[in-house]
């Protein structure tokens, strides 16, 4: 196996990937009924910060959208207006907002990386495990696992 | 002219001249230390350059969330994933967003290519030690406790070394 399956989308600031074999579904926020449960993948990798900017920008696109700093829900419901968002379900039934749109990649082995420990020493996040060139750009492979452990 | 090649046109002889080290006044050879002369943010240093691989130039540099502020993000050289740190952040210096593209210095440390962001790279040149003088009182930090007479001026002295191990929590 030279290659693997990942899937792509993209926060304000950074790229990121899942490999598709810890992805049992995909769909529109839109469709699902409830926030509970749902980890909103960005705040968790980023920071409530990034959060409230997400949402200022789709305020700014008129598409609706929630304060800074809003009550976890509050913000799900503002992106589930969007229509932008995604949910991803895990293997193990847990479920990840994810902002749109994704993409389905095939990428060599080679082009994926551990993080240099530069990086992994001086990170409180443990959800990224490894990095991958992607084009011009450079992804953060993500781990449900471990974002499913901390959160 | 044991041990030099021949010298035929005016360059030649200028590498050669560029290259040979000073003598001190007793003819005795005086011990000379490589640095790479930068600007951050306007300001000038002297970075060690022992350890020095590369200067790339790099089109962006992709944030880590979760990261200490002095590291830039990741940045892709020659194929391969480093870590660049955020020079300006390491020397107190930042004046606006930190730099997302330009010149990184690659350095070899701990097995580890590490790149440091910088506005930019002047030239890399090696200087008598005696052109080093140390800094005092509250002028001193753990990476920089010299400076370094450059082209007629004196700029820190940034220990590169120092500062990898320290940001790698190694003992120097």
């Amino acid at each position: 196996m030279n290659s693997i399956q990942v899937v792509t989308f993209s926060s304000a600031q950074t790229l990121y990937g899942v490999m598709s074999s810890q992805v049992a579904g995909l769909y529109r926020a839109s469709d699902e009924p409830s926030a509970d449960g749902i980890v909103d993948l960005i705040q968790f990798l980023e920071g409530a910060a990034d959060t409230g900017r997400r949402a200022g920008a789709a305020a700014e696109g008129g598409q609706g959208g929630a304060a800074a700093g809003a009550h976890p829900e509050e913000a799900f419901a503002a992106v589930h207006r969007n229509g932008k968002e995604l949910v991803i379900r895990s293997h193990t039934g847990k479920r990840y907002l994810v902002p749109g749109p994704v993409e389905l990649t095939e990428l060599s082995l080679d082009v994926f990386q551990l993080l240099p420990s530069l990086i992994s020493k001086r990170s409180e996040n443990r959800g990224v495990r490894a990095a991958f060139a992607h084009g011009d750009l450079i992804g953060l492979l993500v781990d449900l696992d471990r974002v499913t452990v901390l959160s | 002219m044991s041990g030099v090649g021949a010298i035929n046109t005016p360059d030649e002889l200028s590498a050669y001249l560029k290259d040979k080290p000073s003598e001190d006044a007793d003819g005795a050879e005086v011990p000379h230390v490589s640095v790479a002369v930068v600007r951050v943010n306007g300001r000038p240093y002297a970075f060690s350059a022992q350890s020095l691989l590369q200067v790339a130039k790099v089109k962006s540099i992709a944030k880590v969330p979760g990261c200490a502020s002095v590291i830039a993000g990741l940045a892709s050289v020659g194929g391969e994933i480093v870590g660049v740190v955020d020079t300006s952040e390491l020397l107190h210096a930042r004046d606006g967003a930190p730099l997302q593209s330009g010149p990184v210095l690659i350095y070899g440390h701990a097995e580890e290519r590490i790149g440091l962001s910088v506005s930019a790279v002047e030239e890399i040149i090696s200087v008598p030690e005696t052109a080093f003088r140390k800094l005092e009182g509250d002028q001193v930090s753990p990476i920089v406790t010299s400076e370094v007479e450059c082209a007629g001026q004196y700029m820190p002295f940034v220990d590169v070394g120092a500062a990898l191990s320290s940001l790698l929590g190694q003992e120097t």
